[in-house]
């Protein structure tokens, strides 16, 4: 069911796709005006790195610093509108049933991941920009991501605290797109540094022209 | 050691400049008449890709906020510069550069002076880079606190005439400095003012 608009459309609907994303690796998947993007925790405790490009335009892209900016808000709530890079609403938080992200952490990459005495991984930023080249898409700028589950406590004095995920198996956030966009979500390290959350496990993505379940 | 070892940069309220500074030497920063936010950024010298990264300078602090004896580094976890005096001890580096778009999307101002293209501007006069490359900066003197419920809000900033942010440099770099050209919404009360950026090879009296 595409959005309620005065003039109701006739056109086909765009594709509905379902990813599952094995622990520690990255997925793309194309979202377009209209659906709803869903991003399951499978197992609990998973944080999932989000990207997302603008479909015409890659030098566009959602941006959580923009979106901290447009919302006046460190952290990400319901209802709060993602914002690309040019400050137009890519997607809204429409859904979510854990209410612990983050707006403030960098991706992890495999320097940083080599820092933390994981040798052999590969970090979300590299996953991230594999996923997008499998598309056929070099991206000239990977930028920063919403981390979904990722539980980083602020306090008044701007101090920023890793803490424990708050996420359980099948947990779930639920955007409505807005700018057709191509969005790849990661599934990070998490046994690392602050968090000893044991291996990387699976992730859901997927997008759907219906009601909300 | 001598005066010519000090270069000195007025740069205009709402315009932008850039400027070397090489590994070793000192980069001061300026609010010479109060309560003006001045966007900053660096780049490696060498390498126009590596610039200086507040989402990891977060990471590594545990903090929104720097002061004195923190060390900012770049999108490569590379140690780029250090905080050696702070006056006043409030910046910011979490709000992004204010663009075009700041001002055509959210005020209906289209053709505004900002600091994105002030700062790619100053960067570009020593390095060639795209303007999607300029790092997200950092406020010098910016007011942005945490509030209730993890919100903020730009606010007008506490510095006075003369207070300073001085730097070591950590790694051969281009700057640039942007007095915040917003005289719309509070962050510079409204007058965007000079700033005066030096660099020096000793920490300036």
């Amino acid at each position: 069911m595409p959005l309620l608009m005065k003039s109701l459309t006739t056109e086909d609907l765009p594709p509905e796709v379902r990813v599952e994303i094995p622990g520690g690796e990255a997925r793309a998947i194309y979202a377009y005006q209209g659906q709803l993007l869903s991003v399951v925790d499978l197992f609990g405790r998973q944080p999932a790195t989000l990207f997302a490009i603008v479909k015409d335009d890659l030098r566009e892209f959602l941006s959580p610093h923009h979106t901290r900016v447009f919302s006046n808000s460190f952290l990400l709530k319901l209802g709060m509108r993602l914002v690309t890079n040019r400050r137009r609403p890519i997607m809204v938080l429409g859904k979510d049933t854990v209410g612990t992200h983050d707006l403030l952490w960098p991706a992890s990459d495999a320097r940083y991941l080599s820092s933390q005495g994981h040798t052999k991984a590969t970090g979300c930023a590299e996953n991230a920009q594999n996923a997008f080249k499998e598309l056929g898409i070099s991206l000239p700028k990977l930028p920063d991501p919403v981390n979904l589950f990722l539980n980083i406590e602020l306090d008044n004095e701007g101090n920023l605290t890793p803490k424990k995920l708050q996420s359980s198996a099948g947990d779930h956030v639920l955007f409505r797109v807005l700018i057709d966009c191509i969005c790849v979500v990661s599934s990070a390290q998490k046994n690392i540094g602050d968090w000893s959350e044991g291996d990387a496990t699976a992730l859901q993505v997927s997008t759907s022209n219906g009601v909300p379940s | 050691m001598s005066k010519s070892d000090i270069t000195e940069h007025f740069v205009a309220g709402g315009f932008g400049l850039g400027f070397v500074a090489r590994s070793g030497q000192y980069v001061s920063i300026v609010d010479l008449e109060g309560a003006q936010a001045g966007d900053f950024v660096a780049i490696n010298q060498h390498d126009p890709k590596e610039g200086i990264s507040s989402v990891r300078t977060r990471r590594h602090l545990r903090s929104l906020f720097f002061g004195i004896g923190d060390t900012l580094l770049s999108n490569y976890d590379n140690p780029m510069l250090k905080v050696v005096v702070d006056t006043i001890g409030v910046h910011d580096s979490t709000v992004p550069a204010c663009d075009p778009t700041r001002y055509s999307v959210d005020f209906g101002v289209p053709g505004h002076r900002n600091c994105l293209e002030n700062l790619h501007d100053g960067l570009s006069t020593h390095q060639e880079i795209d303007i999607l490359d300029v790092p997200e900066p950092f406020n010098l003197f910016q007011n942005s606190p945490v509030v209730a419920d993890g919100r903020t809000g730009v606010v007008n900033p506490p510095s006075k005439a003369g207070d300073r942010i001085v730097f070591e440099v950590l790694m051969d770099l281009v700057c640039a400095l942007s007095p915040c050209p917003q005289d719309i919404i509070p962050g510079n009360g409204l007058c965007p003012t000079e700033m005066k950026a030096i660099i020096s090879n000793d920490i300036p009296e």
